[in-house]
């Protein structure tokens, strides 16, 4: 169910107006959203869900209770308010309390498209239906993925704060594989509006690469030069980000703990090239400009030009640090080059064209440490060109060594790893040495 | 297996419900229990309200439909040192129909319970079907199933939602204490208990109602060497499990704190493993996840089929291959069972309303069976469905899920002490550590939280850095050896992720320790480059 500013405004206002804690903040979410889902070049599932729900928290000294419901008729509202009470009065000192966040300013936020929310179903059905006939006439098998939806977040405290976003999205993905088996590709974008996403391109792409990507040969494992496309690259700064905690680096269980003591930011830790921030009005990656707590989102530099220049770190631990605040973004921005992918690949004389990462995990905390697999087309790149399609490979790779052997990077673009579903991220090829593929894949 | 899931809930949960308190002054008396909705509609009404959705669906054309209510109820607790860090308790209900109209699957689905509401979502999901006929090429028709009126409950002793908080609390308190008294630097602790409500009604004459439970604690012990900035880390042995709260009471859990600490200890001096080929004896506690990724999700049939190509997958266990492939050596025997005792898959119905059961999935190291749902089980000839249709919450349209899949205990008496008796150089892993396969399930790397070496018969000590690659049909068929039911124990996952929106399931692996021969073990800090 969607409110609108004034609707999300009066609810909060009633819901703080049971209150008899010292403080109160609540925060009302509610969205649309319409799936389609298809395999074997046919609609195979599909739905419609409308869902509203608020998460109360009560303050009573330094004590919280939290409580959430999505029923929203009076008496709810009043037994969901006097509940959180009675947990916060049940509860212990919090030793790591923070009162509720007083009046905020914002960035103006401009993740919503009106286009994107008259979105039908025949609008819907229209974006399979391209992929599907395109595939019969080519003689691929393709899966795939096309959701919409219409979302609104509010926050309201007793202190003052209130803050409301609309926002829409749209994705699309797709995996083509040829009808032997031994070739597949996928393509995935989303955006905040409809109109920026083609998927009839994005079709064209998927087909004509699974073609080539068709009975791949075989490489031996080692290290290698590669291209990793955006997709793939999308995966690797947004892992590197889960690592980035300020917290976790000044106790000493993180790669970013500086020996001694401290954390590393101001060092030099990665290629001269890389810059990557967060700003969630840019309308290169539009995104929700505060958190869940109703704290402004505004530009934060994580690296720049190959230095460390912050950590995320929640309002507990900046208190306790007497440093800023930086809260986990919406948002990841990799600054690129002007090459397009195919300029990097004619500049590459020996290199693997890399589309994407599946199923990354974890190996080493200490050392970010991460395993996984390429898929959906993996090339090998002879003297400027497409060589041929290889066996895929498993890697034992770090984001930290990618972005340290950062040779070159592409034009940035709006990207989906396979890792990551809360960030949106802008993001260039990057051209990397030495990436550590460790063992051969039969997989398509 | 998806933990993003599981840690995305955790940092979400944590501003949400930061409680905090200091040792000893907890106070908690009472047990905070929200509303649970669906106790707010009898009987009648929730049957009225389905029976009104089958027959406006019939009226717009539906061949099929079903009304699926549910409440999910979710409550962790979790601590750091004396720090609370969350306390939530929270309530997803809402219903959905699924209707069939001329071959096309609709779907649709609201928080809001209401006549008007059912009114509208079911002409909604029948709308939807007709809107997307013209790119469904082939009709979904669904193998038959009996009908039942019937009430299945999990069958526990003691609901984790009947204890309060204050003892969930102490508990963990005591848990991150006693870890620090002993040398731990840091350790936090969970308590993760989830009841998941659900009621069936079908066109075909189902009216079916479960009252499901889980829980799932856990703690983390880490040790940091601040001359050297190295840090290690040890989970607990306690697994997500099909009971409750008699879980965490007939647990050791000082005993197992001591074990951690002492073991993290030890595994922070350990030396760096040899990298090359080697045996591994694989305990239960963490042959689970292997057994999962390796055969658990290949053998779905969705996948086999082409269904998960966009997001988990296919599988090398494609339809041909059933009943030739050799997936393993002859002792080796895996079932899939929803009916497994403590299983976290186990109930007595599935999500198409299907009679839960159990079936070979491998038979002496032969593949001969999938698991299915009612529109699945037709592509493989088969009439009836063996119940593995599962949807993770009232707003997501059942799909194929996996059952509690099993390694079966060797049937010659056979112990771990026996077993690593009897081997030469390996090394035996404990718990499961990171875990990646690829996306046709050949190809996996595992690592694990404790690695003993084993030198003639006997356990030398610990080792560090150690991970293992390999392809699935070469590892089963290198098992030699399975100790009996004596040693045999669950393991399991709460956040199983498949599907497009993605959706998560509870599962179980069951095993006895078991041995395989000659298996390519990795230095870790050496393939980081270090």
């Amino acid at each position: 169910m969607i409110l609108n500013e004034n609707e999300a405004k009066n609810l909060l206002t009633k819901i703080l107006s049971y209150s008899k804690a010292d403080s109160i903040s609540a925060t009302l979410t509610g969205s649309n959203t319409f799936n389609l889902r298809f395999a074997l070049n046919s609609l195979t599932t599909n739905g419609f869900s409308d869902g509203l729900n608020v998460s109360v928290t009560s303050d009573i000294g330094k004590k919280s209770g939290n409580v959430s419901i999505n029923k929203f008729d009076d008496k709810s509202i009043k037994e969901a308010v006097e509940k959180s009470e009675e947990i916060a009065k049940l509860c212990p000192d919090n030793l790591e309390f923070m009162p509720p966040l007083g009046a905020q300013e914002y960035l103006k936020a401009i993740n919503y498209s009106q286009e994107t929310e008259k979105l039908n179903h025949t609008n819907r059905a229209a974006h399979l239906a391209y992929i599907i006939q395109k595939s019969l006439e080519k003689g691929v098998v393709s899966a795939g993925y096309f959701e919409d939806g219409l979302s609104f977040t509010a926050v309201m405290t007793s202190n003052g704060l209130f803050a409301y976003n609309k926002n829409t999205g749209c994705n699309f993905s797709a995996t083509v594989r040829s009808e032997d088996g031994t070739g597949s590709s996928r393509v995935e974008k989303s955006y905040v509006n409809v109109k920026d996403l083609n998927s009839k391109r994005l079709t064209d792409i998927a087909i004509q690469k699974c073609k080539v990507s068709a009975k791949p040969a075989e490489l031996k494992p080692g290290r290698y030069t590669v291209i990793l496309e955006p997709a793939a690259a999308a995966d690797m700064i947004a892992l590197a980000l889960n690592f980035m905690g300020a917290r976790a680096a000044d106790e000493g269980r993180s790669f970013f703990t500086k020996k001694g003591g401290g954390n590393k930011i101001g060092e030099k830790l990665v290629g001269d090239k890389v810059t990557i921030y967060s700003d969630p009005s840019d309308p290169k990656s539009p995104s929700i400009p505060f958190t869940s707590e109703g704290y402004p989102r505004t530009r934060i530099v994580w690296f720049e030009n190959g230095v460390l220049a912050n950590l995320h770190r929640p309002r507990f631990w900046a208190k306790e640090k007497g440093a800023q605040v930086v809260p986990y973004p919406s948002n990841l921005i990799m600054q690129g080059g002007t090459k397009s992918l195919k300029q990097l690949v004619s500049e590459t004389e020996s290199a693997i064209l890399i589309t994407r990462f599946w199923y990354i995990r974890t190996v080493e905390r200490k050392t970010m440490l991460l395993t996984g697999l390429t898929r959906d087309g993996l090339f090998e790149i002879k003297d400027g060109k497409i060589y041929r399609s290889v066996k895929n490979f498993r890697f034992n790779e770090s984001p930290i060594g990618v972005l340290s052997n950062l040779i070159d990077f592409g034009k940035a673009e709006k990207a989906v790893g396979s890792e990551n579903e809360t960030l949106q991220i802008f993001v260039p090829p990057l051209k990397v040495n030495d990436f550590n593929f460790s063992s051969l894949s039969d997989a398509i | 297996m998806d933990r993003r899931k599981f840690i995305k809930f955790c940092s979400a949960a944590v501003p949400a419900a930061t409680i905090g308190s200091s040792l000893g002054s907890c106070i908690f008396s009472s047990t905070f229990i929200p509303n649970e909705r669906h106790k707010m509609y009898d009987d009648d009404f929730i049957k009225k309200m389905a029976d009104t959705a089958m027959f406006l669906a019939k009226q717009n054309g539906a061949s099929y439909s079903d009304f699926r209510l549910s409440n999910f109820r979710s409550q962790f607790v979790s601590a750091r040192e004396q720090v609370i860090q969350a306390i939530s308790d929270s309530e997803n209900f809402g219903f959905s129909v699924r209707v069939i109209v001329d071959g096309t699957w609709g779907f649709a689905s609201s928080s809001t319970f209401t006549e008007m509401e059912v009114d509208k979502v079911t002409k909604l999901a029948c709308e939807i079907a007709k809107a997307n006929k013209k790119i469904q090429r082939s009709k979904v028709e669904l193998v038959p199933t009996a009908s039942y009126n019937d009430f299945w409950k999990t069958p526990i002793k003691k609901s984790a939602f009947d204890v309060s908080i204050d003892d969930k609390v102490s508990l963990l308190f005591k848990v991150n204490e006693k870890a620090k008294a002993l040398g731990g630097d840091f350790c936090s602790s969970f308590i993760w208990a989830v009841n998941e409500w659900k009621y069936f009604a079908s066109s075909e004459g189902s009216y079916i109602k479960q009252d499901l439970h889980r829980i799932y604690p856990q703690f983390e012990v880490t040790v940091i060497d601040k001359s050297t900035g190295l840090f290690d880390s040890r989970e607990s042995m306690t697994v997500p499990i099909g009971k409750s709260y008699e879980y965490v009471e007939e647990f050791d859990w000082m005993g197992e704190v001591e074990k951690a600490v002492e073991h993290a200890k030890m595994k922070q001096k350990a030396p760096s493993v040899e990298p090359g080929e080697k045996d591994l004896i694989l305990d239960p506690t963490h042959l689970w996840l292997t057994i999962h990724e390796s055969c658990g999700h290949p053998t779905e049939l969705d996948r086999a089929l082409g269904y998960e190509a966009n997001y988990a997958g296919t599988s090398f266990m494609t339809t041909d291959k059933l009943g030739k492939l050799k997936y393993g050596s002859d002792v080796v025997n895996i079932k899939g069972d929803r009916t497994q005792k403590d299983g976290l898959a186990t109930r007595g119905y599935d999500d198409d309303g299907v009679k839960t059961t159990q079936w070979d999935i491998i038979k002496q190291g032969v593949f001969v069976g999938y698991q299915t749902t009612r529109e699945m089980a037709r592509f493989i000839g088969e009439s009836a469905s063996n119940g593995c249709a599962y949807a993770d919450s009232w707003s997501h349209f059942p799909i194929q899920r996996m059952p509690n899949v099993s390694l079966q205990p060797g049937v010659e008496k056979l112990s771990l002490q026996d077993l690593i008796s009897d081997t030469e150089d390996g090394i035996y892993i404990v718990g499961d550590g990171s875990w990646s396969i690829d996306m046709q399930r050949y190809n996996f790397q595992f690592t694990g939280q404790e690695f003993w070496e084993i030198k003639n018969g006997k356990i030398t000590g610990m080792l560090r850095d150690v991970a293992y690659q390999g392809n699935t049909v070469d590892f089963w068929n290198s098992c030699d050896a399975i100790c009996d039911e004596s040693e045999y124990k669950l393991g399991g996952s709460f956040f199983c992720g498949k599907g497009e929106p993605g959706q998560v399931s509870p599962v179980s692996h069951g095993a006895s320790p078991a041995r395989f021969r000659k298996v390519n073990i990795l230095n870790t800090s050496k393939e980081a480059g270090e």
